[in-house]
């Protein structure tokens, strides 16, 4: 996709040699703020959490080449076995709801009248502009089990609203939830933008050719949205982990019992309330394998599927 | 040169510097400035209070205090040491004291001017907190001791005196019992805002001891502890009289009068008073006792370390603290602030003695000073590992995962092999 | 949107699809609505029955302002908002006519690395980042919010989409009349872009305006926080009878973004639509 903007008639302007080189480092120039940014900020922390996921930083004393015992000290510790553990669930679960429930809303939204469809939209892009600070907090009071909405709602019909939030065995499912709340509606509505680009003429023509609503969807839709799919999947599975940080830092702190944290939210404990640098280092590090082992073969899996038009 | 975007964005990015440079540390003077990390958010006024009791007192200081969160104060204060930037006085869980000793570079407190005189001000048994290999690293600050507290209203509903706290635990659990078969409410909530205190102050109180004393091994899954860790589950699980919502929901509840008891430490008494006001009045009673054994209950709380590498800040950290422990000033911070006196003789002093008078429920936590020993303080660099192996214990029990026979042992071989591979 | 729908839905479809939408639909509006209400409540309805207030007071959305500084909070975050946006603004469009415009050895590898970055999670990078922060001294001050984050990969990407699809006559009309691929940018490109770029402006305005972890690890005390981590505070030290300036203070922390999107509504999705996410 490289494509450069050639101007002859630049080329015939004479121009002094200063000119010439000027415009030889011009580009370089224009990327100089980027890149130093991306240097410092990016990939030079990248390669020093590799360091320190291999040396003991003490205070007045220069740091100790450890090997693997930051790792190996880490696999013993039980809350990495729940934190790995809950890791796979958080994407394993979300994935479903933030990749597929996403499309048939989409679908739907697309085929409604313009009006309905205006406002759904609408709707449908609030959660994007609430933070998650906002959301927690909402949904905390909505689910708490004395004094919450739903609660409120639930007694009068002699109903009791189970305490979802301290329950080891529910937490990670609401977090789930309310995190996949947020994400489904700007899921939906990236799928509605490639719908809409859909021209008219070939769903016409494919109608004049006596096909099927499902036909449509499945020969048509699918493919021409499959790029858009597999970019959600893609995000979805490196960023879900880091999106739930909010809620659980808000709602549950990990707990009760390990119950709702992942390795993101044990790297950021293990760095700033046990201040062990090595172990979030080497917590970090793992995390980032896993991610990028997983999203390639999401990659691997869906990229054969993807059609580009 | 001509006006073009990139000269207009300039400017504001200047702008932008000397904003930023607001929030920059004010620029020294001829006083010496000094910078105080504290968590006291609640306490704010009072702190400031003695503050401006100590600028008076010493002029040519001048100290900052930076209220942080108490979660993250000790990290913090760590990060800071190792970009050389420490703060000159730190309030430190009394717990994690250790750990920042080595980790943080804590200067010996006897290594001031009056060589720790200033430390005689302060309840013999309670300085113990801030001894390491014989030397004073931290002097105590802001202790709590654990309280009962109770609705009097609720007591009354189920047929309980309202005036007659709990003396032992067992009648905890028949009070609770009573509660809720006749009023249907939670009757107990036990605080576990600190992670590892809590238990810790059940166990203990019930005979065991947290480390041993080479701070090498931890040593609490005595038969005593495993027993009060078993009572805890029990009402829980078996009696439900303890709830199993989240800390949040419960403080909530407490406070809007629905909770029949709630075990906490001696710091909430304050905040309690205001937002209790007019909802309903609580008793206060001692930390009920373990059988018929001795009350015997670790403080919660903080202590002060001084960390200034540079000879004249410290100098002048010294003075801050020299001041902050004088008789008069801690017994009227600790009923300002909500926190235990720390003076070996608290009622030699007048404003508190007066406060008792109008506050008499505030006998119990003074009276409780006797009673009161020194919580354990985590060695190595792994310290909020093994507070957190202590919280999970706890959720485990609640959540009913197994029996205390089986998770105190554990919890307390996991302490230890955390400790053995600390550095 | 079409007037004649695409798909042909057969009533028991339709049915499900409505549905499936009115759930959707009720499940934003609903909870968004009692916020608003709660808000809205005087201190003796706030444990009340009925979802909405009897008599609504706008007392609360004073009093939360005494309960925390929320107006400094507010003026950190709208202060380290418009000075990121803007850096992040002025350095994306700088690089992204570097890589549209210009042929030069390494330029695919280093858009590569660009893009890779905006695929790399915090995770990755938080601790050294915080580190060199702290030992910058920037620890818990705007600079410490806003330097680490003046890269925006996302914003390279879409405005180097918009600038390869730029027509070629107006850049060569530029070299004609004399005017160097640095002025043509300036008079030249920009003026055209300026839709992608305030959509993209949005788009960042609120990533930052939202932001939670970066600020959590970063401020500490009040003159830094950001609206979010004060909010969050405010929800920890909150005792029971604050629910209503709390629910205040929710509602004002939502609200620049609110006007924002409403204000460029359209934009937003125009810009994904023909930044084309089929490629």
């Amino acid at each position: 996709m490289s494509a450069s903007l050639a101007l002859p008639g630049a080329a015939a302007v004479a121009r002094p040699r200063a000119g010439r080189r000027a415009r030889h480092l011009l580009p370089w120039l224009l990327l100089s703020p980027l890149l130093l940014s991306l240097a410092a900020f990016t990939y030079w922390p990248l390669l020093h959490t590799i360091y320190l996921s291999v040396v003991d930083v003490r205070l007045f004393q220069p740091d100790r080449f450890v090997g693997l015992d930051n790792f190996t000290g880490l696999f013993r510790s039980p809350s990495f076995a729940a934190a790995s553990w809950n890791t796979v669930i958080y994407i394993a679960l979300s994935l479903p709801l933030k990749v597929l429930l996403p499309i048939p809303i989409a679908v739907f939204v697309w085929c409604a009248g313009a009006r309905m469809a205006s406002l759904h939209r609408s709707i449908l892009f609030v959660p994007t502009l609430l933070s998650f600070v906002v959301v927690a907090i909402v949904w905390i009071w909505m689910l708490n089990p004395v004094m919450g909405m739903v609660q409120s709602g639930l007694r009068p019909l002699g109903l009791q609203m189970p305490p979802l939030l301290s329950d080891a065995a529910t937490a990670i499912y609401a977090i789930i939830g309310i995190s996949a709340w947020k994400v489904i509606g700007f899921n939906a509505l990236l799928y509605l933008a490639g719908l809409a680009s859909i021209p008219r003429e070939l769903i016409e023509s494919m109608r004049l050719d006596g096909a099927s609503d499902w036909r449509i969807t499945r020969s048509l839709l699918l493919p021409l949205l499959s790029p858009t799919i597999y970019f959600v999947a893609i995000t979805s599975v490196l960023f879900t982990v880091q999106q739930v940080f909010t809620p659980i830092n808000i709602m549950t702190g990990g707990g009760p019992s390990n119950a709702t944290t992942n390795l993101f939210y044990l790297a950021y404990e293990m760095a700033f309330e046990s201040f062990n640098i090595g172990f979030a280092s080497a917590t970090a590090l793992l995390l980032f394998v896993g991610l990028g082992a997983l999203a390639a073969l999401k990659a691997w899996l869906l990229g054969r599927r993807v059609h580009y038009a | 040169m001509t006006v073009t975007p990139f000269t207009t964005i300039g400017r504001r990015a200047t702008l932008g510097a000397g904003l930023a440079t607001l929030a920059a540390p004010a620029l020294a003077q001829a006083r010496t400035e000094i910078s105080f990390w504290h968590y006291q958010t609640a306490n704010v006024p009072a702190l400031r209070e003695v503050l401006a009791g100590f600028h008076e007192a010493h002029p040519e200081v001048r100290v900052t205090d930076v209220p942080k969160d108490v979660g993250t104060i000790a990290t913090e204060v760590q990060a800071a040491a190792l970009a050389r930037r420490p703060p000159d006085v730190g309030q430190i869980l009394a717990r994690l004291t250790v750990g920042l000793v080595r980790n943080a570079g804590a200067v010996p407190l006897d290594s001031g001017e009056d060589r720790g005189a200033f430390l005689n001000n302060v309840l013999p048994r309670f300085r113990e907190v801030g001894i390491l290999d014989g030397k004073p690293y931290a002097v105590p600050h802001s202790f709590g001791t654990p309280l009962i507290y109770w609705n009097k209203a609720i007591f009354a509903a189920a047929g309980l005196d309202p005036d007659r706290a709990p003396a032992n635990w067992d009648e905890v659990v028949a009070m609770g019992l009573q509660i809720r078969e006749r009023t249907g409410r939670f009757a107990l909530f036990i605080s576990q805002a600190g992670r590892d205190v809590a238990q810790q102050q059940m166990m203990v109180n019930a005979g065991a001891t947290m480390l041993s004393p080479d701070l090498t091994r931890a040593t609490f899954a005595t038969p005593g502890a495993i027993a009060a860790m078993q009572l805890w589950q029990d009402m829980a699980v078996t009696h439900r009289i303890h709830s199993t919502l989240s800390e949040r929901e419960q403080t909530t509840l407490w406070l809007s009068g629905q909770i029949g008891m709630f075990q906490g430490s001696v710091a909430s008494f304050q905040g309690f008073l205001r937002d209790t006001a007019g909802r309903f009045e609580f008793g206060v009673g001692h930390y009920p006792l373990w059988k018929d054994q001795p009350r015997r209950v670790p403080n919660s709380g903080s202590a002060l370390m001084i960390f200034s590498q540079n000879p004249q800040r410290r100098a002048a950290a010294f003075k801050l603290l020299a001041y902050l422990m004088r008789p008069e000033v801690t017994s009227r911070w600790s009923w300002t602030s909500g926190y235990l006196p720390l003076a070996p003789n608290p009622l030699a002093d007048a404003s508190l003695r007066d406060y008792l008078e109008r506050e008499p429920r505030w006998r119990v936590p003074v009276a409780q000073m006797q009673d009161t020993v020194i919580t354990a303080r985590w060695p190595g660099n792994r310290v909020v590992e093994i507070q957190i192996v202590l919280e999970n214990m706890v959720q485990a029990l609640m959540q009913g995962t197994g029996p205390a026979a089986t998770l105190v042992p554990r919890a307390e071989a996991e302490v230890t092999r955390i400790i053995a591979e600390s550095r | 949107m079409r007037s004649v729908a695409p798909l042909t839905l057969t009533p028991a479809w339709r049915a499900i699809g409505n549905i499936l939408l009115f759930v959707a639909s009720l499940s934003i509006v609903v909870p968004l609505l009692l916020v608003i209400a709660t808000s809205l409540k005087p201190p003796i309805e706030i444990h009340g029955g009925l979802p909405w207030p009897q008599s609504p007071t706008a007392g609360n959305y004073v009093e939360v302002f005494d309960k925390i500084p929320l107006g400094l909070y507010f003026w950190n975050s709208a202060a380290t908002t418009a000075l990121r946006v803007g850096g992040q603004l002025f350095i994306a469009l700088l690089a992204a006519y570097a890589f549209a415009r210009f042929e030069f050895r390494g330029r695919d590898v280093l858009f590569a690395l660009t893009l890779g970055a905006m695929m790399l999670p915090h995770s990755l990078t938080f601790l050294p980042t915080y580190l060199m922060i702290s030992w910058l001294g920037w620890f818990d001050s705007w600079w410490g919010l806003i330097v680490p984050n003046l890269a925006a990969p996302v914003g390279v990407f879409l405005l180097r989409q918009h600038m390869l699809a730029f027509p070629r006559d107006l850049l060569d009309s530029a070299a004609i009349d004399g005017a160097g691929p640095w002025r043509a940018l300036w008079l030249v490109i920009l003026p055209n872009i300026q839709p992608a770029l305030a959509a993209i402006a949005i788009l960042l305005f609120i990533d930052c305006w939202n932001e939670y972890f970066w600020p959590l690890v970063i401020t500490e005390s009040e003159h830094a926080m950001t609206v979010q981590i004060g909010i969050r505070r405010f929800l920890d030290a909150e005792r029971g009878d604050d629910l209503g300036p709390l629910m205040a203070g929710v509602v004002l922390v939502s609200l620049p973004a609110m006007a924002v999107f409403l204000w460029f509504q359209r934009r937003i999705l125009e810009t994904f639509v023909s930044a084309g996410l089929k490629g």
